[in-house]
């Protein structure tokens, strides 16, 4: 039962930084704009439908195909931003109705998506095709090392991003008073794009690495979507890093969940953390309790 | 065809609105049912008319937790589960008649919303969104693996349709005529709702929760109530879809229930104004959506219904006639309450309001220290001071906003410390804000009609059938109107208030804080933004209330006016009372001078 449960855990791990990097791009816009973009696990789904379509439909070597899922999920993040959330930013809209609006995207996108590629679930070859490391009893898959080494990469790269370059620290300056920052200059409704491209980048690069250990589909986008705003929301809003630490709390909650109870209360479980977090400590597991 | 729909989307528009009347209703919604009856006799249309129906119930009902009270919800499709499924496992599986079945439902979508709501209420916009998400989506899954009793993604046949023993409701018809007139009643419900005590309290909240707990308002209890009325409606949505098409499965009660309801309450103009468009245009667009041949000229026949019901709603209401000469009515107000001030000199001298060694800290910084101050029972007490001196800080503690680090306040002989705003205005203490909060959603009388909140009884039985409330809403619409007529609102009594020119809101705000009776009135910076004529009527009206026995604290930075009419000054600095007395003695004060008098002087001269 040990080895169950370490086994359970570490597969919740992997996943769980998967829902981070997810929270994480709701947090890179949520922090450049106030704005919760619904259609963030879209781009999860994309990632992973491209790179497949890319590897198989047109040759593409592994790396290369998931690199440009990556590039094009940033371009329809910023093509999301200029004809969907512009337009509605521009007139002030009330937060209902940007939930609302980057929803239908989301439906879009998804329905896009099946009349294009179909309902069949697409897959990825694992990145390293080798027989799973053995620690002890715990069988540890490469693709395993492969998730948690790129969400390290990622967030290193993404907080040497916000500290070091102009454009990352224009950004934060963006998150912390819009107004000062376009009176300094800052041009603030770039950086909005900016934001939705990156955010879909980061969507697009979890869902490369996750696939090639489950499968994607047309319609995992809400699933993915909410699991990376519970992260987010568990990690306390708006903080990157605590993002990634709820996820990978809500990966091993799940995976355990599924232990202990059954498959069926692994959504369940999920969104009880959800609301025991909104309920109980609306700050995440990083903030300070109000 | 084209003249059904136009009906119907006409109904909508005059059924959604504060001017609704009753029988009109009936005779539409017969009409409807005839033409309905005579014209259609299956096939598409039929299951398109009765989905309609039932998807008019559910977005009324989320139009009253949504529209009305300002608040979102993605969950209400969890609360249609539940009665849904009541309704068919006990029909279908234990054999119950449906009635005793979608009853129990029901029943149990109200204990649902009871103990969800609690909880949840409490959250806001981004959060109450995905709190609510997650009660739909844990609805969704629930139903899905609880395999045992909802047979998962297979779903339960075999449904019975509605009714009581020998009167079931077999046909097609007759159950689009049955769901036409519940959907009917529905609206009708909504909109007695929008037009009572209830519906009020629930657009002030939408409109500040702060504004409406200064005027007594329980705004958690409100909450609680839209949210549990809607989340009834949704239950009868439920309930009556599984009855009507003797099936369920967990897709009926998926995210896109709700997305398609949010669709339809937004096309219908979710942000314009509370109830009116709002309704009917989503019943128009939905119908637009879904009679897909020959639906287009009934379009904008109905759109021009709207818009012509539309002017007539909101222009002149020439019936009223001309108002008497306020000037002659504030004088006869003035000489009729000045004698009682005479007469209760010894009372006057008592203090209605005792602040005692009161001190409140934010993290370091000291914002009041030992602030000692008594208000006397009658007349204008002014309290000034420097920008950050802790003057609104101190009316938040005054009022219950917030708690003092140590000391107490006495409200008469009661210690009022910590007590919620809500209960510290049934005891008669109401504050204005020094940024004005009115509920931008209720026209001008309106808003002075929250304001009698307190002093008014009924719930959601008044609501439904008004004439039990007959006799204390008219005394409250010559309240309201009196005190209109006392601040010069009376022309724009019919406009919503966020139209109001900014010195008539600040006017507002103080006859809505009147319509609560206070005994003593709280206002934060009355003058501010006002000009000359403007300062000079408001001094005017506070001279009158105070003559009608209202005691008035008041925080002012116009010092003309805080020395024209206020019968004792204390001077607050850097959170401590550096000097109170007479306007006479405040200005002779040298402490005073230096923090604060002389630059004022200065500034004037």
């Amino acid at each position: 039962m040990l080895d169950l449960v370490m086994q359970a855990i570490a597969s919740g791990v992997a996943i769980g930084c998967v829902y981070g990097l997810i929270g994480i791009g709701f947090c890179v816009i949520y922090n450049a704009s106030g704005i919760v973009n619904f259609a963030q696990g879209a781009f999860v789904m994309l990632g992973g439908m491209v790179a497949s379509a890319a590897l198989k439909s047109y040759g593409i070597p592994l790396p290369l195909a998931g690199i440009l899922a990556i590039v094009i999920c940033a371009g329809l993040g910023v093509v999301l931003e200029r004809i969907v959330v512009r337009p509605l930013w521009d007139r002030q809209s009330a937060t209902f109705v940007m939930i609302l609006a980057t929803l239908a995207a989301q439906t879009v996108i998804e329905r896009l998506t099946l009349i294009v590629a179909g309902d069949q679930p697409k897959s990825l070859p694992m990145f390293t095709d080798r027989p799973p490391l053995h620690v002890g009893t715990l069988a540890i898959s490469f693709q395993f090392l492969w998730i948690v080494g790129g969400s390290a990469l990622a967030i290193a790269l993404l907080a040497l991003f916000f500290s070091s370059t102009k454009t990352g620290k224009a950004m934060r300056a963006c998150a912390i008073d819009r107004d000062a920052a376009a009176l300094q200059g800052i041009p603030v409704s770039r950086m909005l794009a900016l934001a939705f491209g990156l955010s879909a980048a980061l969507g697009a690069f979890a869902g490369v690495l996750i696939t090639p250990t489950q499968y994607t589909a047309f319609n995992l986008g809400v699933p993915f979507a909410i699991s990376g705003f519970i992260a987010a929301i568990v990690g306390g809003f708006g903080r990157p890093l605590g993002a990634l630490a709820g996820g990978i709390f809500l990966g091993v909650v799940q995976a355990l969940a599924i232990v202990y109870l059954g498959s069926a209360f692994k959504n369940i479980a999920a969104l009880s953390i959800l609301l025991l977090f909104l309920f109980i400590r609306p700050t995440g597991l990083l903030g300070s309790a109000k | 065809m084209n003249s059904l729909i136009s009906i119907w989307a006409k109904r909508g528009s005059i059924w959604a609105g504060r001017g609704g009347n009753p029988a009109l209703l009936a005779v539409w919604s017969l009409a409807a049912a005839l033409v309905i009856y005579v014209l259609i006799r299956g096939g598409y249309l039929m299951t398109v008319m009765q989905i309609a129906a039932i998807y008019t119930i559910f977005v009324t009902g989320l139009n009253i937790f949504m529209g009305y009270a300002g608040q979102v919800s993605f969950g209400h499709s969890a609360f249609a589960a539940v009665s849904g499924y009541a309704s068919a496992v006990l029909t279908a599986t234990y054999g119950w008649e449906p009635l005793p079945a979608a009853t129990l439902g029901l029943a149990g979508v109200l204990a649902c919303a009871l103990i969800i709501g609690y909880p949840t209420l409490r959250l806001r916009g981004h959060y109450l969104a995905m709190a609510t998400l997650a009660i739909g989506l844990i609805a969704y899954d629930v139903a899905v693996e609880w395999g045992s009793v909802t047979q998962g993604y297979m779903g339960i046949s075999g449904i019975p349709p509605l009714g009581i023993g020998r009167f079931t409701v077999t046909s097609d018809r007759g159950v689009l005529v049955l769901l036409i007139v519940i959907a009917a009643l529905g609206v009708l419900a909504a909109a007695g709702i929008r037009r009572s005590r209830l519906g009020r309290a629930f657009v002030a909240i939408a409109g500040s929760e702060n504004a409406a707990r200064a005027l007594g308002i329980d705004v958690a209890h409100y909450k609680l109530s839209a949210f549990m009325i809607s989340a009834f409606y949704a239950g009868l949505a439920g309930s009556l879809f599984v009855h009507a098409v003797g099936f369920v499965s967990p897709e009926v009660f998926g995210l896109h229930m709700v997305v398609l309801a949010f669709t339809m309450l937004y096309i219908g103009g979710i942000g314009t104004f509370a109830g009116r468009p709002r309704l009917h245009h989503a019943l128009y667009r939905r119908h637009r959506h879904l009679c897909r041949p020959g639906a287009r000229r009934a379009d904008r026949d109905a759109a021009a219904g709207d818009i012509s019901h539309l002017q007539r709603i909101s222009g002149p209401r020439l019936w009223r006639g001309s108002d008497p000469d306020p000037d002659l009515c504030a004088r006869r107000h003035c000489v009729a309450a000045e004698t009682p001030v005479v007469a209760s000199a010894q009372e006057a001298s008592m203090s209605i309001l005792r602040l005692d060694n009161v001190t409140r800290r934010f993290g370091g910084l000291v914002a009041l220290e030992n602030v000692s101050l008594e208000v006397p029972r009658r007349g204008i007490t002014a309290i000034i001071g420097p920008n950050g001196a802790g003057k609104t800080t101190l009316f938040n503690i005054i009022s219950g906003f917030n708690t003092p680090t140590a000391g107490n306040v006495f409200f008469g002989d009661e210690n009022i410390t910590g007590v919620a705003p809500e209960r510290i205005a049934k005891r008669g203490l109401v504050r204005t804000f020094q940024l004005v909060q009115l509920f931008d959603d209720l026209t001008v009388l309106e808003n002075v009609k929250v304001g009698r909140h307190l002093h008014t009884r009924g719930g959601l039985l008044t609501a439904l059938i008004p004439n039990l409330a007959i006799w204390q809403e008219a005394a409250v619409e010559s309240a309201a109107r009196a005190l209109l007529q006392q601040t010069g609102l009376t022309d724009s009594a019919d406009i919503l208030a966020s139209a109001l020119p900014y010195g008539q809101k600040r006017l507002l705000e103080i006859a809505r804080a009147l319509a609560a009776e206070p005994k003593l009135l709280l206002l934060d910076e009355p003058a501010a933004g006002l000009n000359r004529e403007e300062t000079q009527r408001l001094a005017n009206l506070l001279r009158q209330i105070a003559a009608s026995g209202t005691a008035i604290l008041l925080i002012e930075h116009d010092m003309s006016l805080v020395m024209n009419v206020a019968e004792r000054i204390a001077v607050l600095d850097f959170g401590r009372v550096i000097a109170s007395g007479t306007p006479a003695e405040v200005r002779q004060n040298p402490d005073v001078i230096a923090a604060y008098l002389g630059q004022a002087e200065a500034a004037l001269a």
